[in-house]
């Protein structure tokens, strides 16, 4: 025998006895026997009353159900010691169930009724108005419709009876009545049918919106309504997604993992929600389908297989949400594009798919099992159905009649059966009523005994407290007796006393008349001591009459005590047992009233507490409903706190944006300002290209450019030199001069080209060139053709001439720079030599770092040449002190000087100013085509910069003291007092110098040759002139001023 | 997007005009039949006027307004962001309000162009 699904179990003892009413309204029981673990049998309760039957045949193994079913679990029970479990279903749980096994109901019509109808007027009246009236009106038999809200029609279509405004403000007030005429209890109907002899109405109604339908008398309104409904839901399996599921509303969110899953569904499952929970966010996300709280299956964009989606779903890092889609949307088994899905296993594995711990394992499907419990074993008993064969008839016909008897019944139908649930209703009310009142009645019967058994025991205290009452009376009587009594015996005792007092006093009296009679009598002295026997027994006869009377004063006077007493004592009895009859006489009535409230109480308690069972599910179901109803408010709650949170990001969003949307502008405003400028920029570097194009142009026309653009034959020239430019850099000595030279020929070239250059323009101004090429075309051409002419030929003969002779003076310059190093190699040996010889390493060292520098030969020959005198006269200075060996060895030394210097005086630099095309130009910055073809004031002047950077000075000049020494006799232009002259030539030296120093002569280069010669002839005159006599300071100052004379005269220009 | 779920009401009878406004009476989208320009102002100072009234009135949120003249005009206020204004000759509002209702989610959540 197969379980049905758990429900909430019931605690209460079950009574499955006929016609008895259960504790729950919906249901089943099931029948266990012996220690079996599997059941024997179902009983399914429907509002409190057995209604359905499922055993199994324990000798067949057949399930059997229905009346067949009732006989044989009333046999097994009645047989076997059996017990009951009984689990609480609701409503639609029963009807799903009932849906399953139709044999197990002995009447069908407990079958009906118990899953809520899914006729869609909900979906139907949610959709556009005008789309159901184009529905409706497309259907034979419906004549015209109406749909209105809230009685204001909406739309209307078709034949109606009457207006369509009014039809509406009268269905709208119908189905008011109808609502007002009808308990609350009732079901809400699907739809309402209003059938005529003629026509029919149907009224749809869903909240405020009403649709009302007229059609014809036999129209079927049911199926009109599922045809529309079916018309405008389309497919009404389901959705089914292409890409994702859209997003609805957020319901919650939170991070991932099977925990967060498992609350998510509790959510959906409490708000039955339709939707989905969406893990991740990008084209990877999973979303699990939920079908009114029910996973019904997997979407994955990246599809796979289930463990691999169901693993990727319950990733913790992944965000998840709970959406709920729009009301209207259906989701089934066959939205989902993940094959094999099922609850079941969904169920089974969701628990183990991230964890492996059995304890949390069993945790989880606890949770899940609370959850879905009913539904997972609902699917299995579905699926498992088919192998269940139950005896019995599926759908047997409600008309079939059973004979009872010779009477024939009627069949059992709904109304029957409704009359028959409603009176069994009633008799179970009755029932309750009537053990009501049994419990009332035996309360008022205990009450009775009770108040019967206190009367008899207050008559029992009455008489006990009367007999004490008696004896009281009795003691007080005595008492009363004793004190009369005592009374009267005080009273003659009192007499008696006074009696004995006035006999005593008599006797007193008598005593003493005696006594005086005896005294009298004494005087005759018979019997004196008979008196005196007779006094003393009178004595004490007296004594002992004091002593009675003493004694009977003393009883007196307890007695009186006594009686003081007694009587006291009386009167506290009196006063006691009044008090005591008060007591018992408000005791009493204080009694009868505790025990007449406590009875009532009692009874009142046990009707409550008999009430109190029958309440007790309502009080449940209120408490069931307050807490759905706290959940939702909760839900709705924590909604509202979302969207105000929403909202708030939203206006935060927003302020952002317009925060982000103000630097936009700025940034636009910036950007549009940078586009303008560029577009200026573009603008004005397109009028530049236009400019220069236009420049080309002209450029191409212009006859110099032509020239400098084809013609360059003659810088080719230049090519030899430059190499050996280059070449003069690679040497390691300083190419000063020669840079200068270059600097200098190029803005000769620049000077003469501009010169060229300028004429043209100078000729004819652009205007004047524009106009005559806009008017004359052929003029232009021919003046710019003629221009061109010219200024080519300026070119080739003046630029061509120049740029010659420039290449020719560079030539000697580079000569010259040649010999120059040269000299300096040689001076540089000579130096090393006269260290050698001893002379001032200091000067030596000072001369030989200006070793590197061409253009400080001059000044370097002349400290060079001192060093060498110096040492030479040093040498002939010590001649005679010297042997014959050393004199020989010092004598080579001292021609070797001689030569040496004779050497230096040749090349002319040890003369103060040196001869050579470099020395005169390092002197002037004139190249000697300038100085020769230039007039001097057309020259380019020359910048004192580039003659400091070239003039010829030494480094480490300090260190030369002898050389300062010197210097410092010579004024500023090397002037220095002069004697006068002692020598002839010198004269005639001067005369033909001065002679001379004017005249510009055109051959330039042979009488300078000339000059040279002689000037050398003068240098070996004069240095004869200088060996013959003795050097002293004064002549060699003399050979100064004679040496400065020479320079000076070597400066001269021809 | 928005602006073919607007042009839907233009398919409803009697519409002429559908408009959406944001919450600062700004215009995010609308559709119409040619020729005819809502005048905005005027809806937003009608709309403006009666918001102080209801707020002056009564404590509760204003939602619909009609206007039920020559021409027909529904305002409906869908959220605090969006105001769905639909004029016409109709003045069978309820169809109009019904079209609303049936398209409300779409109308309150489509974002207009930017």
């Amino acid at each position: 025998m197969f379980e049905l699904p758990p429900g909430s179990p019931v605690q209460e003892e079950i009574d499955v006895e006929e016609g008895k009413t259960q504790t729950f309204d919906f249901g089943f029981i099931t029948t266990w026997i012996g220690k079996r673990k599997t059941p024997s049998g179902h009983r399914l309760v429907r509002a409190g009353r057995i209604v359905g039957y499922l055993a199994e045949d324990v000798d067949t193994k057949q399930i059997v159900g229905g009346k067949k079913a009732k006989e044989l679990l009333e046999h097994i029970e009645s047989e076997n010691k059996s017990r009951h479990t009984a689990d609480e279903y609701s409503q639609k749980g029963l009807g799903q169930v009932a849906e399953l096994f139709p044999e197990a109901f002995e009447h069908q019509s407990d079958r009906q009724g118990l899953l809520p109808q899914v006729s869609g007027t909900g979906h139907l009246l949610s959709k556009n108005a005008s789309a159901i009236l184009s529905a409706l009106e497309s259907m034979p038999s419906v004549r015209g419709a109406v749909v209105a809200d809230n009685g204001v029609l909406i739309d209307s279509t078709g034949q109606l009876p009457k207006d369509a405004e009014q039809m509406a403000i009268s269905l709208k007030n119908m189905l008011d009545n109808q609502h007002k005429s009808v308990s609350s209890d009732m079901l809400t109907p699907a739809y309402t049918s209003l059938r005529g002899e003629h026509d029919a109405m149907m009224v749809v109604e869903n909240g405020s919106m009403l649709l009302g339908v007229w059609t014809e008398a036999t129209a079927d309104h049911s199926a009109i309504l599922s045809r529309t409904n079916a018309s405008l839901e389309g497919d009404v399996t389901g959705m089914s997604f292409s890409k994702e599921v859209p997003d609805g509303f957020v319901v919650r969110e939170g991070k991932g993992g099977t925990d967060a899953i498992i609350s998510m569904l509790t959510t959906a499952v409490e708000e039955q929600v339709t939707g989905h929970i969406k893990a991740g966010v990008t084209a990877k996300s999973i979303s699990l389908l939920i079908s009114r709280g029910l996973p019904v299956g997997f979407f994955a964009q990246a599809g796979g297989t289930f463990s691999e989606v169901l693993s990727e779903f319950t990733d913790a890092k992944k965000v998840m949400k709970l959406h709920r889609l729009p009301s209207g949307t259906l989701l089934s088994d066959n939205s989902g594009n993940i094959d094999k899905f099922s609850l079941d296993a969904f169920l089974t594995e969701l628990p183990t798919v991230r964890t492996t711990s059995e304890a949390r394992q069993e945790t989880l499907a606890m949770k899940l099992k609370n959850l879905y419990g009913f539904e997972q074993s609902l699917a299995k008993l579905r699926k498992g159905r088919k192998e269940i064969e139950i005896e019995g008839p599926m759908i047997p016909s409600p008309t079939k009649t059973e004979v009872i008897g010779e009477e024939k019944l009627a069949a059992v139908d709904l109304g029957l059966q409704r009359r028959l649930e409603q009176s069994e209703s009633k008799v179970s009310d009755l029932m309750h009523q009537k053990a009501q009142l049994e419990a009332s009645l035996a309360t008022s019967k205990k009450q009775k005994e009770a108040a019967e058994i206190r009367a008899r025991q207050l008559e029992e205290s009455k008489l006990s407290h009367q007999t004490t009452q008696e004896s009281a009376h009795d003691a007080l009587n005595s008492m009363q007796l004793r004190l009369s009594s005592a009374q009267a015996a005080q009273e003659e005792a009192e007499k008696l006393a006074d009696k004995l007092m006035s006999r005593v006093n008599e006797l007193e009296h008598q005593v003493s008349t005696r006594a005086a009679e005896l005294a009298k009598a004494l005087g005759e002295a018979s019997s004196a001591a008979a008196l005196q026997s007779e006094i003393e027994a009178m004595a004490l006869k007296e004594a002992d009459l004091q002593s009675v009377v003493k004694s009977n004063s003393e009883r007196l006077q307890l007695i009186r005590q006594q009686i003081d007493d007694e009587e006291r004592r009386l009167r506290v009895l009196n006063e006691q047992v009044s008090n005591v009859r008060e007591r018992h006489v408000n005791a009493q009535a204080e009694t009868m009233v505790l025990e007449e409230k406590i009875q009532a109480q009692k009874s009142e308690l046990d009707g409550l507490h008999s009430e109190s069972k029958y309440a007790r599910d309502r009080t449940l179901d209120e408490h069931r409903r307050l807490a759905e109803d706290e959940s939702r408010r909760n839900n709705i709650e924590a909604e509202l706190r979302e969207l105000m949170n929403e909202r708030r990001n939203v206006l935060r969003e927003l302020g952002d944006i317009g925060a982000r949307r103000g630097h936009a502008e700025a940034e636009l405003a910036s950007l549009v300002e940078q586009a303008k400028e560029l577009a200026q920029a573009h603008e004005e570097a397109l009028e530049d290209i236009k400019e220069a194009e236009r420049l080309r142009a002209r450029l191409s026309e212009e006859p110099l450019a032509q020239v400098l653009l084809d013609d360059d034959t003659t810088f080719k020239g230049l090519g030899p030199i430059l190499e050996r430019l280059e070449h003069s850099r690679t040497l390691g000595y300083s190419v000063v001069l020669l840079d200068r030279a270059v600097e200098r020929a190029l803005q000769v070239i620049q000077s003469t080209v501009d010169n060229v250059a300028a004429t043209p323009r100078h000729l004819l101004s652009s205007e004047v060139m524009t106009m005559l090429e806009r008017q004359v075309p052929d003029t232009a051409g021919a003046v710019r053709g003629l221009a061109r002419w010219s200024v080519q030929q300026r070119l080739e003969v003046q630029l061509g001439e120049t740029v010659t002779h420039l290449i020719l003076d560079l030539e000697h310059l580079l000569e010259d720079y040649d010999r120059s190093i040269t000299m300096l190699r040689r001076i540089r040996n000579v130096l090393e030599q006269l260290a050698r010889l001893g002379a001032p390493q200091r000067d030596v060292d000072a001369l030989l770092a200006n070793c590197q520098r061409p253009e400080s030969l001059p000044m370097l020959a002349q400290g060079t040449r001192k060093l060498i005198q110096v040492a030479l006269d040093d040498i002939y200075l010590e001649a005679d002190q010297r042997d014959a060996g050393e004199s020989i060895m010092l004598e080579e030394t001292a021609q070797v000087l001689e030569e040496l210097i004779t050497q230096l005086d040749a090349s002319g630099l040890t003369d103060g100013v040196p001869r050579g095309m470099l020395w005169e130009f390092q002197r002037d910055g004139f190249l000697p085509y300038e100085r020769t073809s230039i007039p001097q004031k057309q020259r380019i002047p020359v910048q004192e910069s580039s003659l400091e950077g070239m003039e010829s000075s030494l480094v480490q000049s300090e260190q030369l003291q002898h050389q300062e020494d010197e210097d410092d006799e010579y004024d500023e232009d090397g002037w220095a007092n002069l004697e006068a002259p002692t020598n002839e030539d010198m004269n005639e030296v001067v005369k033909v110098v001065s002679s001379t120093v004017q005249r510009l002569d055109s051959d330039f280069y042979d009488e300078r040759a000339a000059l040279e010669e002689e000037l050398a002839r003068m240098d070996s005159n004069w240095k004869h002139y200088s060996t013959a006599h003795s050097p002293d300071e004064k002549q060699r100052r003399e050979s100064k001023a004679l040496d400065d004379l020479e320079s000076k005269l070597a400066d001269v220009e021809f | 997007m928005l602006n073919h779920l607007l042009s839907s009401f233009l398919q409803v009878k009697g519409v002429e005009h559908a408009t959406i406004l944001n919450g600062s009476g700004q215009l995010v989208a609308g559709v119409g039949k040619e020729g005819v320009v809502p005048d905005l102002h005027d809806i937003i100072h009608h709309l403006a006027s009666q918001l102080q009234l209801a707020h002056a009135l009564t404590s509760q949120d204003l939602h619909e307004i009609w206007y039920e003249a020559d021409h027909g005009q529904l305002i409906e206020i869908l959220s605090f962001d969006r105001i769905i204004v639909v004029r016409g000759e109709s003045k069978n509002l309820q169809l109009w309000r019904n079209h609303i209702r049936t398209h409300r989610r779409g109308l309150e959540t489509i974002e207009g162009i930017a």
